[in-house]
C-alpha cells in the first residue's frame, strides 16, 4: 500500500524500465569536448588572480615576514598578511562535522607541510602572483611536530597545534565524553561505547583473535585543485565555487547551519564571509548572493577537503571585498595533497567467535578520527556484544576527517570476517552471512520487520553474495590459503569483502531540508530547477528519469537546468554524489505528481473535457480527484483513459497555458519527523541493504607485487534510477578502493615532516593498465527508505574495497598483512624474503 | 644536458663577451632584435598586467617573441613571453578550456594533452615560443570536425566528472590518426599516461575501438 | 599551475652556436623539455637557468640509422620513435623495451634519448619544490634521505655522500649494450658516462652537448633484454630496472635505480658467462648480483635488494 510518508512503498511507474534502456547524459558533449567550464576555467573581465603562501614546515610560526618587494611589483594589487586586521582571527570550523576545533582562514602558524597560510597575494596574472610570493621573505620559528597519532596521544607529548584549540583539549568541552585532563595535550576527543557485554561475549567464544590493523594516510588527489572566484558589486556577491555543497555553512555566523558540509540550506544566512573578530563588511542578505557551481572536477576528499575548500571560499570572498568590484580568482597550485587522510589510523582488534563462525564479541580500539565500531558493524550484523573505543589527537599532517562515516569502519569490519574465517578454516563469505543482521537482530527478526513495514521480504547480503560469487566463480576458485600456484609462478588468491550500504534513506530527514525542487513545464518540456553540484556522477540523469517516469513523459522531454544560479532559492540534494539520488528523488516525485495533476487539468480544458474546471484548483489530494482520474499521461501525451485515441501532446497543453505562463510545481514535503523513520515518530530504522565485492589476485613472491586480475562488485542499490551512473560508481569506486588498499599513501619525511610524494609521479594512482575491467552487478531489493526503496551507492565501494586485498593476499600466501597500503616491501617481509 | 655554471664572477665576466656573440647569433638565426634592454619590458609587470598592451608595440626580445601556429585548423599569430607554456597560450590567449591542469605541471597526468604536429604532447611541459609553425589540435577542434571519438566517448560513458576527458580525447585521436586499426593493447598503451580519478578506465578501450571502426567504415565507403 | 620564472630562450642553428651560449651564460639546454621544465617549474635547481638553449632548432639531430655495424641514434630522437622502431625492437631489444617502458606515452612522444640519459635524479629530497632541501647534490652539507625516508634510494652505498639513484630506463640498456655517447667534444663509453656531478648525473662538461648514441650491433647468438619493476605499468620511474646482453660466452648486465649511476653487476656477469641461461643459473646470478648490496639506515630500502636480485634473474632469463 502506497503511503505518502513511506517513499519505499510508492508505486514504481511502469515506464521506468523502458526509460532506463536509453538515458542520454545531458552534459556529455560539453564534458567530453572540453567546452565544459569548471571553476578553474572561469574567466571574467578584469579578473584578478590570487595565491597563498604554503608552509615549507610541518609546524612553524612566522616570526617575521617582509612583503615589501612583493608589494612593489607593478601588477600586484594586494598583499594580505595573516596579521592584517581584515583576516587575522578569522576562523573556519574544524575539519569534522562536529567542529571539534577551529582553524584560521589565514594563520600565521603552519600546522602541516604545505599549509596554505601566512600571506595571500592578488595580482593581474598567475605569473605575477608566483613572482610576488617568491619575493616574500619569511623568518620562521620551527616548532616541534608529530606525525604519528599514537605518539601525539601520549600525555607527555609536546603540544603541536595550540592555536587550533586555544584552551587545550581539556578546556574545550563539546560534551564529548573523555575530554579529561589525563589525556594528551593534543587530544581532540576520546570516545567509548559498548553495546551488550563484551567481556561476557569473549568468555562465550571458542576462539579469541587479536590483531592490529594500521593504515597510512592517503590523499583525495582530486583532479581540480582548490579554486574559488568571488566578485563583489557593492553589496552583491557573486561566487563561483569548487565545492560539493552550498558554501554558506562554514561561512556564516548565523549559526543556522544544518547537518554536515553536505547539507546545503536553500538560503544564505547573514554574516556571510565575516567573523566577529574581523568584520570587513563582507556580508550581505542572501538574496544578493549568487552562488554558481560550474562543472566540478572530482576530488573525493570527504570532509577534510570540504572544510579546507570552505576556508578557501572564505578567503576569496574577503580578498574580493578588498578588490573593489574586480573579480578575484583564488587558486591553489597542486592537487591538494595536504588535506585528506580519511581512514588513517590504527585499530587494535579483538574478536571472539564460535567454531561455526558466529562472532560473540568484538572490541576495536582506534587511534584515528572516528570510532569505527559503533556505526557500521552494529548496523549490519547480529553481533550482540560490540565495543568501540577511540582516541583522536592532532598530528602535523593536515587535518583529517573521515571519508564519510563509513570508510574508517570498513577495514576492521572486513578484516574481522577474513580473520575469523582464516582462523577457523572457513570460507569468509559464510562467516559474513552467518553474522548478518541489523543492529544485533538476526535476519529472521528483520524479515518480520520487513513484513510489518511495507518492505519486500528479501535478504540483501545473500543476494549480493550469490550474485558476486557466480560472477567470479567463487565456489570453484576459492581455496585454502597458499594452496594455488599459477603457471606464471605467482600465487593465486581470492578476496572478499561485504558491508552494508551507506546511503540507505535515513537521509529522508535531510532530503527535506536538503532538497527544494522546482519543476517547470514550458515549451513542452519539463525543466528541473535547483542548485546542485554537478560533479560528474550523473545524478542528473537519474533525476530526469525519476521525473519523466512519474509524469509519463519521454525521458528527452525532461531536462535539468544547467549553469544554474538563482540565489539558491531552489536547491537539489547535496552532496550530489553520494546521496544525491536517494535524497532528492522524494522531493522530485512529489513535485512530479503535483505537476502531473496540473498538466492534466490544463489538458482537459484544451481537450474539451470537463467544463467549468478552474486553473489551480487541482493538486494532489484535491477534491477533483475522481474526475481527473479519467486522464493520464504517457509518452509525453495526455490521453483520455476511456478513449485512448483522444490525446494531446503535452507541448500543446503547455502551449494552451501560454508560453509565458509555465506550469510550476514546487511542493513542500511533509514534516521531516514523519519521514525520517519507519513511519513512526521515534521509530528505529535498519540498514537492510548490502554490498559484496570479490577480487582475484596474483602475488609475485619474488617482488612482492600484488597483481589484481579480476574484480567483481555486487551492490544492492534498492531501486535503480541510472544504470550507467551506478556502474560508474562501482568500477570507479573499486579502482579507488584498490588504490587505497595497495598503492596510495602520503609519505612524510620522519625527520622534517615534509611531504615527499605530494605529486602524481610519486603518489601512485592507478593507470589504465593497472587494474582489470570491473564486473558490475546490481541487485534491486527495494529495501531502502528512499524513493521506491532506493539506496545510494556513491562512495560506498571505494571505502568498502579499501581493505579487500588483505584477505586476498592471505588466501594467496597464507600470510596476513594488515598494514595498508599493502606494498611490495610489506609482502616481501611477510614472506620472509627480506 | 649540461651543467649549470656555478661561479658567479666567471659568469659576469663572460656576459660581456656573450652580448656580442648573442647578437651575431640571433642575426644568423634570422630574428630581429629590438633596441630595448633584454627582459626589461617583460619584467616591468606592465606588459603582463594588461593583455591589450602586451601585443604588437612591444619589441621582440629574448623574452618575448612572435609565433605563428595553426590551432584547430585556424592560423594564429601571437606575441608570447618565452616563459609561457603552450597550455597558457591555448587557454589565456586562444580562449580554449580543454587543456586542463590536474597534476600541477609535473607532466604526470595527461589532462593537458594536445596534439602537436601529430604527436600527443603535454601542453604544460611545452614552451609556447617553441611552437612556431606548429599544428595544434585540441579536444574542441576534434569535436568541431565531428570526429567519431566524441560520439563513442559519449556512448560508452567514458567519463564521469569530465575534467581529464579532453586529455583522453586528444590522446585517443592522435592514436587513431596514426593507427587506424589499433588493438585493445594499442589503445591501453596510448592512454597509459592519462590519469582519471573517477577511474573510468574500462570504458575507454571499447570507445576508442568503436571510433576506429566508424572511421574505417567511412573510409571504405 | 605554477608558472615559470622568466628565462631567455634562444634557438641556435648549430651545435657550435648552442655551445657558445652554454659556455658564456647561466644556461641550460632544452630538448624534449620534460625534465628541465619540471625542474624549473618547481625551482629545484641550485641556480635557475637564465637562458634556455633550444636544441630542437638544430637540424639533423633526429635520426635512427644503422651503418658500419652500428646503430646510430640522433640525440633528439624521441623515445617513442625508438620504442616503435622495428630494427631496434628486433636487433637491440633491450633498448627498444627500455624506451617503451619509460614514463608515459606523452613523455615518450616529447622526451628525447639525449635528454633521457642526462636526466636529473628523482630523489624526493632533491626534487622537493623550491629547493626545500639544500642537499649535498645541490652543494649543501647534508644528505636528507640518509636519515629520512630512503625507501627508493641506493642499495650500493653513497657517492660523495649522496644516496640518490639514477632513474633512467634507457641508461642501463645502453650500458648493457656497450653503447657510446658522442658529444660535441668527444665519444664517451656508456660505462663512464654517468657520475655524480652536482647537481647533474653525467660527466658532461659545462657546455658539452650529446649529439648521438652509438650502439654496436649484436653479433649473432647474442640476445638482449630489459626488465623494469615499478608500482604502476606506466608513468612511474623504476624502483629497479635491469638490462642484460648475453651470448657467445659474454655477458653485460646493468641494474639501474639502485645506485647513483647505472650499476653493472660484474659478479653476476662473471657467473652467467658461458653458462646455460636457465632458471637455476639466472637465480644464482641474481644472488651474486646483490652480494655487495647493503641497506641504508632505517632499512627502508631493503626490499630493493630483493627486487634487484629478481630483476637480474629475469633480465637474464629474458635473453634465453
Amino acid at each position: 500500500m502506497s503511503d505518502q510518508n513511506r517513499p519505499w512503498t510508492w508505486d514504481i511507474p511502469e515506464s521506468s524500465k523502458k526509460i532506463m534502456d536509453n538515458m542520454s547524459r545531458q552534459d556529455a558533449f560539453e564534458r567530453v569536448t572540453g567546452h565544459a567550464v569548471y571553476t578553474r576555467d572561469v574567466d571574467l573581465p578584469g579578473m584578478l588572480y590570487a595565491k597563498v603562501l604554503t608552509s615549507p614546515y610541518a609546524h612553524a610560526k612566522i616570526k617575521s615576514m617582509n612583503t615589501e618587494n612583493a608589494e612593489k611589483i607593478i601588477g600586484v594589487r594586494d598583499v594580505m598578511r595573516f596579521d592584517d586586521p581584515d583576516i587575522s582571527g578569522n576562523r573556519g570550523l574544524g575539519s569534522d562535522t562536529g567542529a571539534m576545533y577551529s582553524i584560521l582562514t589565514l594563520p600565521g602558524v603552519s600546522d602541516f607541510y604545505q599549509h596554505p597560510m601566512g600571506v595571500a597575494v592578488v595580482a593581474d596574472s598567475e605569473e605575477l602572483c608566483d613572482r610576488a610570493l617568491r619575493e616574500i621573505t619569511v623568518e620562521w620559528e620551527e616548532r616541534p611536530f608529530i606525525l604519528d597519532m599514537e605518539k601525539s596521544s601520549k600525555p607527555d607529548a609536546p603540544r603541536i597545534m595550540p592555536e587550533a584549540m586555544p584552551m587545550g583539549a581539556m578546556g574545550f568541552g563539546f560534551g564529548m565524553p573523555g575530554n579529561q585532563s589525563k589525556g594528551s595535550p593534543n587530544m581532540v576527543t576520546t570516545e567509548s561505547r559498548e553495546i551488550g557485554d563484551v567481556e561476557k561475549g569473549f568468555s562465550e567464544a571458542d576462539t579469541v583473535i587479536e590483531y592490529k590493523i594500521s593504515r597510512a594516510m592517503n590523499s583525495p588527489a582530486g583532479v581540480e585543485a582548490m579554486v574559488c572566484v568571488a566578485q563583489w558589486k557593492n553589496d552583491f556577491l557573486d561566487l563561483w565555487v569548487h565545492h560539493q555543497a552550498n558554501p554558506q555553512k562554514n561561512l556564516t555566523n548565523s549559526g543556522m547551519s544544518m547537518g554536515g558540509p553536505g547539507a546545503g540550506m536553500p538560503f544564505m544566512g547573514p554574516g556571510f564571509g565575516s567573523a566577529p573578530e574581523s568584520d570587513l563588511g563582507a556580508s550581505t542578505h542572501w538574496s544578493k548572493i549568487t552562488v554558481r557551481f560550474p562543472y566540478q572536477g572530482s576530488w573525493f576528499g570527504g570532509l577534510a577537503w570540504l572544510a579546507y575548500s570552505d576556508l578557501f571560499i572564505k578567503l576569496a570572498v574577503i580578498l574580493a571585498k578588498r578588490a573593489h568590484g574586480r573579480p578575484v580568482k583564488l587558486l591553489y597550485d597542486e592537487s591538494g595533497f595536504y588535506c585528506g587522510g580519511d581512514e588513517a589510523g590504527t585499530y587494535a582488534c579483538k574478536v571472539g567467535a564460535k567454531k561455526d563462525g558466529t562472532i560473540t564479541a568484538l572490541h576495536w580500539h582506534m587511534v584515528g578520527v572516528r570510532n569505527p565500531a559503533v556505526d557500521k558493524t552494529h548496523e549490519c550484523t547480529k553481533i550482540l556484544n560490540i565495543k568501540g573505543t577511540q582516541t583522536w589527537s592532532f598530528i602535523n599532517k593536515g587535518h583529517q576527517a573521515c571519508f564519510r562515516h563509513g570508510a574508517a569502519c570498513c577495514v576492521p569490519h572486513n578484516v574481522m570476517f577474513d580473520m575469523v574465517a582464516g582462523k577457523l578454516g572457513l570460507d569468509p563469505t559464510e562467516v559474513a552471512l552467518k553474522n548478518d543482521g541489523c543492529a544485533g537482530h538476526d535476519w529472521k527478526w528483520v524479515t518480520e520487520y520487513q513484513k510489518e513495514n511495507g518492505f519486500p521480504e528479501r535478504h540483501s547480503l545473500k543476494e549480493v553474495i550469490e550474485m558476486g560469487k557466480k560472477a567470479i566463480d567463487w565456489d570453484r576458485k576459492w581455496h585454502k590459503p597458499g594452496a594455488k600456484k599459477l603457471a606464471n609462478g605467482r600465487m593465486h588468491g581470492m578476496g572478499f569483502t561485504s558491508i552494508n550500504v551507506w546511503h540507505w534513506g535515513r537521509g529522508a530527514m535531510s532530503m527535506v531540508s536538503n532538497s527544494y525542487a522546482c519543476l517547470i513545464l514550458q515549451e513542452g518540456k519539463v525543466t528541473i530547477i535547483g542548485l546542485r553540484c554537478n560533479m560528474g556522477t550523473d545524478t542528473e540523469s537519474g533525476y530526469r528519469h525519476c521525473v519523466a517516469a512519474e509524469l509519463g513523459f519521454n525521458y528527452e522531454d525532461v531536462l535539468i537546468q544547467e549553469h544554474h544560479a538563482d540565489n539558491s532559492a531552489f536547491c537539489l540534494a547535496q552532496p550530489a554524489g553520494s546521496t544525491g539520488t536517494v535524497n532528492a528523488t522524494v522531493q522530485l516525485v512529489t513535485a512530479a505528481r503535483e505537476l502531473k495533476q496540473k498538466i492534466i487539468e490544463q489538458a482537459k480544458t484544451m481537450m474539451g473535457g470537463m467544463s467549468g474546471f478552474m486553473f489551480g484548483m487541482g493538486g494532489p489530494g484535491g477534491q477533483k480527484e475522481t474526475k481527473q482520474a479519467e486522464y493520464d499521461i504517457k509518452d509525453s501525451y495526455v490521453f483520455d483513459k476511456s478513449n485512448p485515441d483522444s490525446r494531446m501532446p503535452v507541448s500543446m497543453a503547455a502551449g494552451g497555458f501560454m508560453q509565458s505562463n509555465p506550469i510550476i510545481a514546487h511542493p513542500s514535503v511533509n514534516s521531516p519527523i514523519s519521514m525520517m523513520t519507519n513511519g513512526m515518530i521515534g521509530g528505529e530504522n535498519y540498514v537492510m541493504g548490502r554490498q559484496a565485492h570479490f577480487i582475484e589476485v596474483e602475488v609475485d613472491t619474488e617482488t612482492g607485487m600484488v597483481y589484481v586480475s579480476n574484480v567483481v562488485c555486487a551492490n544492492d542499490i534498492g531501486h535503480l534510477f541510472n544504470r550507467k551512473g551506478a556502474e560508474g560508481q562501482q568500477y570507479g569506486g573499486a579502482v579507488m578502493g584498490l588504490g587505497r588498499s595497495a598503492t596510495e599513501e602520503k609519505i612524510y619525511c620522519p625527520e622534517t615532516g615534509v611531504g615527499l610524494n605530494f605529486d602524481h609521479i610519486n603518489y601512485h594512482l592507478g593507470t589504465m593498465n593497472d587494474y582489470p575491467a570491473v564486473s558490475c552487478n546490481l541487485a534491486e531489493t527495494h529495501l531502502g527508505y528512499g524513493t521506491y526503496g532506493a539506496f545510494g551507492i556513491g562512495e560506498n565501494i571505494g571505502a568498502a574495497l579499501s581493505g579487500i586485498t588483505a584477505g586476498a593476499v592471505y588466501n594467496a600466501t597464507g600470510k596476513w598483512i594488515i598494514d595498508f597500503p599493502i606494498t611490495p616491501d610489506k609482502v616481501l617481509k611477510a614472506l620472509g624474503k627480506i | 644536458m649540461s651543467d649549470n655554471k656555478n661561479k658567479q664572477a666567471e659568469d659576469q665576466e663572460k656576459k660581456g663577451a656573450w652580448k656580442l656573440s648573442r647578437r651575431e647569433f640571433l642575426k644568423d638565426a634570422g630574428l630581429v632584435i629590438g633596441s630595448s634592454t633584454v627582459g626589461s619590458i617583460a619584467f616591468s609587470g606592465k606588459a603582463e598586467a594588461d593583455t591589450a598592451e602586451r601585443a604588437e608595440n612591444i619589441p621582440e626580445s629574448d623574452n618575448s617573441v612572435t609565433i605563428e601556429l595553426t590551432i584547430n585548423g585556424g592560423k594564429y599569430r601571437y606575441r608570447v613571453e618565452t616563459n609561457w607554456s603552450l597550455r597558457q597560450l591555448l587557454r589565456d590567449e586562444a580562449g580554449l578550456t580543454s587543456p586542463k591542469d590536474w597534476c600541477g605541471g609535473h607532466g604526470a597526468c595527461g589532462s593537458c594533452t594536445v596534439i602537436m604536429n601529430g604527436r600527443p604532447v603535454l601542453s604544460c611541459m611545452t614552451v609556447a615560443c617553441e611552437c612556431d609553425g606548429a599544428v595544434i589540435e585540441t579536444a574542441e577542434g576534434i569535436a568541431k570536425e565531428k570526429h567519431p571519438v566524441i560520439d563513442a566517448y559519449i556512448k560508452w560513458n567514458a567519463f564521469q566528472c569530465g575534467y581529464c576527458t579532453p586529455g583522453f580525447i586528444t590522446s585517443a585521436k592522435a592514436l587513431l590518426d596514426r593507427n587506424p586499426n589499433p588493438t585493445e593493447t594499442d589503445v591501453r598503451d596510448a592512454l597509459g599516461g592519462n590519469l582519471c580519478r573517477c577511474a573510468t578506465y574500462q570504458q575507454h578501450p571499447p570507445a576508442v575501438l568503436e571510433a576506429a571502426g566508424v572511421l574505417r567504415n567511412k573510409k571504405s565507403k | 599551475m605554477k608558472t615559470w620564472k622568466k628565462f631567455r630562450h634562444v634557438n641556435p642553428a648549430t651545435i657550435d652556436e648552442a655551445v657558445s651560449v652554454l659556455e658564456s651564460e647561466n644556461a641550460s639546454v632544452i630538448a624534449g623539455g620534460t625534465d628541465i621544465l619540471g625542474a624549473m617549474r618547481f625551482e629545484i635547481l641550485p641556480e635557475y637557468p637564465e637562458v634556455l638553449v633550444n636544441l630542437k632548432s638544430i637540424k639533423g639531430l633526429e635520426y635512427i640509422k644503422e651503418e658500419a655495424g652500428m646503430l646510430k641514434i640522433g640525440a633528439l630522437t624521441r623515445l617513442e620513435d625508438i620504442a616503435k622502431n622495428n630494427s631496434i625492437r628486433e636487433g637491440y631489444t633491450a633498448l627498444a623495451e627500455a624506451a617503451h617502458r619509460t614514463a608515459s606515452p606523452h613523455i615518450r612522444e616529447m622526451g628525447t634519448i639525449g635528454g633521457n640519459i642526462c636526466q636529473l635524479t628523482r630523489c624526493w629530497y632533491f626534487r622537493n619544490p623550491d629547493n626545500r632541501f639544500n642537499c649535498i647534490r645541490k652543494g649543501g652539507e647534508k644528505c636528507y634521505a640518509m636519515a629520512g625516508d630512503n625507501r627508493y634510494h641506493s642499495i650500493f652505498g653513497a657517492v660523495k655522500g649522496c644516496i640518490a639513484v639514477n632513474p633512467g630506463d634507457t641508461a642501463p640498456a645502453l650500458t648493457a649494450l656497450n653503447a657510446k655517447i658522442k658529444t660535441s667534444r668527444r665519444v664517451i663509453e656508456a660505462d663512464k658516462f654517468w657520475d655524480m656531478v652536482k647537481p647533474g648525473s653525467t660527466i658532461l662538461a659545462p657546455g658539452e652537448i650529446v649529439k648521438e648514441i652509438q650502439v654496436p650491433a649484436l653479433s649473432r647468438g647474442m640476445k638482449s633484454s630489459f626488465i623494469k619493476f615499478a608500482v604502476r605499468s606506466s608513468i612511474d620511474f623504476p624502483v629497479v630496472n635491469c638490462a642484460a646482453l648475453i651470448g657467445k660466452g659474454q655477458a653485460r648486465i646493468c641494474l639501474n635505480a639502485v645506485h647513483n649511476m647505472p650499476y653493472r653487476v660484474i659478479k653476476a656477469e662473471e657467473f652467467i658467462k658461458g653458462k646455460a641461461v636457465n632458471e637455476k643459473n639466472a637465480d644464482a646470478a641474481g644472488a651474486a648480483a646483490i652480494e655487495k648490496a647493503r641497506v641504508l639506515p632505517g632499512e627502508k630500502n631493503k626490499w630493493k635488494i630483493q627486487i634487484a636480485r629478481t630483476m637480474v634473474k629475469r633480465a637474464i632469463l629474458g635473453c634465453a
